[in-house]
């Protein structure tokens, strides 16, 4: 038995992606027997710790320790092995594979009879780990991929709870990353026994959810963290939802900094418009208008359908219900092209994934999104298009050796503010932008802000998805809250009269 | 996705575009121009007739159908897709071409264009609307057209009967109007204009830039705006018609239509393409440079047939010179690149 | 709150498409055999002497080479790959085994050992493959496709002008004999099949090829040696290559380079029609076989029907087509090279 004070702890914790810091200075510690929440906004440094934790990746400066001694996981096997196991948010199960053999997988090597794996006894032990943590009625003989969301769930902790208990029966530590949001109330109520089962034997949890009341149901002690710094750490009999929220979102900046006294007021005319539109499994009934010179902010928490509205007005997903309208005719895209025909266009958020053409030089890519503008003879004329390119690069001071050079090579910022080049030389008057500011430091941050404003200023509409609630207040003159995948709040936020967070936030849970 | 990807993806896309030289990026095409070079002299040691008049003749004809066979290959590999079904529309052509002379007279290069024209989009939708992946449905399609020439040709070599010769002759002209064209044969010509075609194209029109950026990063191409399909759908068309032009190519310079004429040329094309810089994993290449390729593997059937080598050692040399040429232009930096 | 107790109705009806998806997953699984059994009544009716005990027998000698060579197809493709090599690897190991036995060209005369060692460089050419693959970052099915074209090459270069022609006996007794009235080289066959559900069912390596083809990441991350899996993978496909070029060596008496031609295509579309779809992960072996069952039924019914030659391979790319294009995920957002 470990007896030790301290299961685990993380000290001074830095780790540093080029160009960001996603966590400064974190100190986290979490005590034999004990469920540790861990809240944040996006971006706040949750996930990377849980990464560094497993091994996934390795700490820029810092120190951790298990049981007292030096702890420093090169992989995730490395952290297993130590008795650290993580259950990640998506589901890492192998579908044709049965239960059993994903309670083992990669471990079976004491099943083995010359050569052989010897499933009956496989199947046994499987059954045995199940009953330990309380689940009776899922066969180990059964695929995963005829189990529904809630039942793969309950093997993935099963399988993360063997693989540490491997090592010794208590004194682990299992991360939990989301662990609720496929499961229904009676579903988190089982995966909650089961948690307290694993406490009650002297095994430790860090649990990391949206959802602040189950995190205030389960936990003893919960740690806050805001922009990759520990923010607060409360007793669970200290807290509540509103003190939590309080100490996530925080308050950043003035107006000045979002530009808010160059807010414009929206005109009369809709640009788009959603009537009761729904995408079967992921939202229902949104209405939302656009108009010109407007800024709709939409907040809501992960899995609140936010992304999925997104998706759909701008061409990347069709509806199932309901009906959208942009520029007086009703719409439905078959792709992102068909929505940049009809005028929308998105900033995704995913840059180098979905923004970019990494390969391609600076004006290739400022041209990608309105080639017709840049023809000559019919052809595409590469001289139009740098000569285009080189305003644009001056004017929003994109930082280059040249306009030639791979987009691929820029920082974060620069290559956001190519993005942008490139949708204010289309023809789009709404945006969509998603994350506009994600991955991007604090001063290409204000331009970005500054840019936000010339483009509704020219009459543009916008929908935004802001990187933090406080941007989206901020930048928005419309609040539209989603959770669950409905609407359930709509607000104004006009320059001078901005809503307070915490009005926003407990539509969001 | 998982953050957990997100950020592996990021991480490596750094060390993608940091780690990139120039060397390294022209590699292939540096090692194509060398060898030519040092192939031509030694060939020309062993046989001085290497260089002859003649030879040069030879060697520019020959040069032709895989010009612009590699040409649309290149276009479709552009897309990180690929085309295996060039060889047989190419034979079918042949084929088809030696047979409609009798009937649609001049009108019967036409008929093989449309063809072509037909094989391609046909490929182009199997793939890009039925998201069949292409090396399937061109292996499928493959087998359609090799049945069909070997149904037309009742599995034999046609022989152009000598009353449609005169619809042939125009390949051995040795002027065009009253511009003589010295030693360059008018075979040589067309795949040179195609060639141009084919470059302009995908360098200076939307849809030939999205092909590009459909092949670096299809997820973002798509999100950005440009027609995804069209691009697939246009390249595999671009290559039909490709193998189409190399099968008539084929037949009026054999004068005859043999329903095998282009089975290895699938491979010889791909290879071509890809010593000529193009990289398997699509968005790299230029279209021009494939005549580096092009002529390296012309270069060296032709002297291998010069020095009297065997058959089957070329198919052994031009599967060694696809791995080569694959592995010089493959990107083996990124640890989490999931090759298939 | 309704009855299943999800906090909202988006989520209950995403809850609900799961399930649907589910069915329908469910109820494509069996299509294949329902194809099966339709194609066997079908032909029963049309084709004259189809459903003769004499057919029947031809039909399973007909299968033996088509699933031999699917089997070790079955395993690449499941891990989303390919193995194109079969056409010139085919060619290659069954040109070599009839010179090493007792031959009209060579004197080697090594009898059974011949087929050890051409089965063997079949393995071998398999691991060279799987090897470029991994290691050289280069798609398997042009590695393949390159390496069919070099061992044509050499399959030719083996016995350079007229092709050996067996003088052995027991290649003979083979390709004639009948064991409960099913042919030799059927048995075979089947031997192959029984080996490869036990490495799919009841070997690590079999998991873990599933493993891979579903989520190479999660495999990786679990600490999976993933490309030895890859490269034994092949190995074996590259094996099962050998046993179907030694078998077509047999059958034909004569080892040439053809022994390869139209091998590859069928047992590609024996494994696709057979429900392994090209992007791995799901499916297996039986269902191969069901497949290649599936493949050797409509040649063998084509023949009864007068169909030429020529049209049965055009016939077979439009079957492959339709079967991919079925079994592929054909969301927004799918990316197909």
């Amino acid at each position: 038995m470990d007896t030790h004070p301290v299961l685990f702890s993380a000290k001074g914790i830095v780790k540093q992606y080029p160009g960001t810091t996603a966590l400064n200075e974190v100190e986290l510690e979490v005590r034999p027997g004990e469920v540790v929440g861990l809240v944040g906004e996006n971006g706040a440094g949750k996930s990377t710790l849980l990464k560094l934790i497993m091994g996934i990746e390795q700490p820029t400066s810092g120190a951790m320790t298990m049981r007292g001694d030096p702890y420093t996981p090169k992989t995730p096997i490395e952290a297993n092995g130590m008795g650290v196991g993580m259950v990640f948010q998506e589901q890492s199960l192998i579908q044709n594979l049965t239960v059993g053999q994903n309670i083992f997988f990669g471990l079976e090597k004491p099943y083995l009879k010359y050569g052989f794996v010897d499933k009956r006894r496989m199947y046994e032990d499987a059954r045995r780990i199940l009953a330990e943590i309380g689940i009776k009625r899922i066969k180990p003989e059964r695929r995963i991929r005829d189990l529904d969301f809630a039942t793969r769930q309950m093997v993935e902790i099963a399988k993360v709870f063997s693989v540490v208990t491997r090592r010794s029966a208590s004194g682990n530590l299992i991360l939990l990353d989301e662990p609720t949001s496929v499961l229904n109330d009676d579903e988190v109520k089982n995966l909650f026994a089961n948690m307290r089962r694993m406490t009650e034997r002297g095994n430790s949890v860090i649990f990391v959810s949206h959802r602040l009341d189950e995190v205030l149901e389960i936990s003893n002690r919960i740690y806050v963290f805001k922009d990759g710094r520990n923010a607060a750490l409360l007793d669970e009999a200290d807290a509540d939802e509103a003190i939590l929220y309080e100490k996530m979102v925080g308050k950043t900046a003035s107006g000045e900094y979002y530009k808010v006294d160059r807010q414009a007021v929206p005109g009369d005319e809709v640009l788009l418009e959603a009537t009761d539109l729904g995408m079967r499994g992921f939202f229902g009934g949104v209405n939302l208008k656009v108009r010109r010179g407007e800024v709709v902010g939409i907040c809501g928490s992960i899995g609140s359908g936010k992304e999925d509205l997104c998706a759909v007005v701008c061409g990347d997903e069709s509806y199932s219900s309901g009906k959208l309208v942009v520029n007086g005719k009703v719409r439905r895209f078959s792709s992102p092209r068909a929505a940049l025909k009809a005028g929308v266009l998105s900033i995704p958020k995913e840059r180098r994934e979905e923004g970019i053409i990494a390969e391609a030089s600076i004006h290739e890519n400022i041209a990608m999104s309105n080639y017709k503008a840049f023809k000559r003879f019919g052809l595409v004329s590469t001289a139009l298009e740098r000569e285009h390119a080189k305003r644009h690069v001056a004017e929003l001071s994109i930082k280059t050796p040249g306009i030639t050079q791979s987009v691929g090579f820029l920082s974060g910022g620069n290559a956001q503010k190519v993005v942008f080049a490139r949708i204010l030389s289309s023809d789009a008057d709404v945006l969509v932008l998603n994350h506009p500011t994600r991955g991007v430091d604090v001063g290409a941050k204000e331009e970005i802000y500054s840019l936000i404003r010339d483009i509704t200023a020219s009459g543009k509409g916008m929908i935004l998805l802001g990187d933090t609630l406080d941007e989206c207040i901020g930048l928005a003159s419309r609040i539209i809250v989603m959770k669950d995948g409905l609407v359930t709040h709509e607000l104004d936020a006009p320059a001078g009269a901005k809503p307070e967070q915490l009005e926003i936030v407990k539509y969001m849970v | 996705m998982s953050n957990s990807a997100h950020h592996d993806l990021a991480t490596s896309g750094r060390t993608w575009a940091s780690g990139r030289s120039w060397l390294r990026d022209n590699m292939s095409r540096f090692i194509s121009l060398a060898s030519i070079v040092l192939l031509v002299i030694i060939f020309t040691v062993m046989n001085p007739n290497f260089l002859g008049a003649a030879n040069v003749r030879n060697l520019l004809t020959d040069i032709s159908p895989l010009l612009v066979m590699s040409c649309g290959v290149a276009l479709v590999l552009l897309l990180g897709s690929i085309d295996l079904s060039m060889g047989s529309i190419a034979s079918c052509s042949a084929v088809m071409l030696t047979l409609t002379f009798t009937c649609a007279g001049w009108w019967s290069y036409a008929l093989i264009f449309l063809f072509g024209v037909f094989a391609g989009f046909l490929n182009g939708i199997l793939h890009a609307k039925l998201k069949v992946p292409s090396f399937i449905a061109t292996l499928s399609t493959q087998s359609i057209w090799q049945s069909a020439a070997f149904l037309l040709s009742g599995g034999q070599p046609l022989t152009l009967i000598p009353k449609n010769w005169g619809y042939v002759n125009w390949v051995r002209a040795k002027s065009i109007g009253p511009i003589p064209l010295g030693p360059i044969p008018p075979l040589f010509l067309i795949g040179l204009v195609l060639m141009i075609v084919y470059y302009v194209y995908q360098s200076r029109t939307e849809t030939g830039k999205t092909m590009m950026a459909l092949g670096a990063n299809e997820r973002a191409a798509r999100l950005i705006g440009l027609g995804i399909n069209r691009a697939k759908i246009v390249a595999f068309t671009f290559s039909g018609i490709g193998a189409a032009v190399a099968g008539m190519i084929f037949a009026v310079k054999l004068k005859s239509g043999i329903p095998t004429v282009g089975e290895q040329y699938n491979l010889i094309a791909i290879a071509s393409a890809a010593l000529g810089g193009v990289a398997l994993t699509g968005g790299r290449g230029h279209i021009i440079l494939v005549i580096l390729g092009v002529g390296l593997i012309t270069v060296i059937q032709n002297g291998m047939n010069v020095i009297a080598v065997d058959g089957f050692w070329q198919q052994i040399v031009f599967g060694l010179l696809v791995l080569a040429a694959i592995y010089m232009n493959s990107d083996r930096r990124r640890r989490d690149l999931v090759v298939k | 709150m309704d009855k299943h107790g999800y906090s909202s109705p988006i989520a209950e009806e995403f809850a609900q498409e799961m399930v649907r998806r589910n069915k329908v997953d469910r109820i494509v699984a069996m299509a294949p055999v329902g194809i099966l059994l339709f194609l066997v009544a079908l032909l029963s009716i049309v084709a004259d002497g189809f459903f003769t005990g004499y057919n029947i027998q031809t039909i399973l000698g007909q299968l033996s080479i088509p699933l031999v060579m699917s089997m070790g197809l079955t395993f690449v493709i499941l891990l989303a790959g390919t193995d194109l090599s079969g056409e010139g690897l085919g060619g290659f190991v069954g040109s070599i085994v009839i010179l090493m036995v007792l031959n009209t060209k060579t004197d080697l005369d090594m009898g059974l050992w011949a087929i050890l060692i051409a089965v063997a460089a079949g393995l071998v050419v398999g691991i060279i493959s799987g090897v470029i693959h991994v290691y050289g970052k280069m798609p398997s099915f042009i590695v393949t496709y390159a390496m069919s074209s070099i061992m044509a090459g050499f399959a030719v270069l083996s016995y350079r002008g007229q092709p050996a022609m067996s003088k052995y006996e027991f290649f003979i007794t083979l390709s004639r004999g009948r064991f409960l009235g099913i042919p030799s080289l059927t048995w075979i066959a089947l031997a192959i099949f029984a080996i490869s559900y036990v490495l799919q069912e009841r070997t690590r390596f079999g998991e873990y090829v599933f493993a891979i083809g579903d989520n190479e990441r999660v495999a990786k991350n679990t600490g999976i040696n993933i490309n030895r899996i890859k490269i034994l993978v092949f190995a074996w496909s590259g094996l099962c290559i050998g046993v179907a070029g030694v078998l077509g060596a047999i059958r034909i008496g004569r080892g040439e380079v053809v022994i390869g031609k139209d091998t590859v295509f069928p047992a590609i579309t024996a494994v696709v029609v057979g429900g392994t779809p090209l992007t791995g992960g799901r499916g297996g072996v039986v269902h191969s076989l069901v497949g290649a069952l599936i493949v050797t039924i409509i040649y063998n019914g084509l023949i009864l029907l007068g169909v030429s030659t020529y049209i049965q391979a055009a016939i077979q790319g439009v079957i492959i087509i339709t079967a991919v294009a079925l079994s592929v995920k054909r969301g927004r957002k799918v990316v197909t090279k």
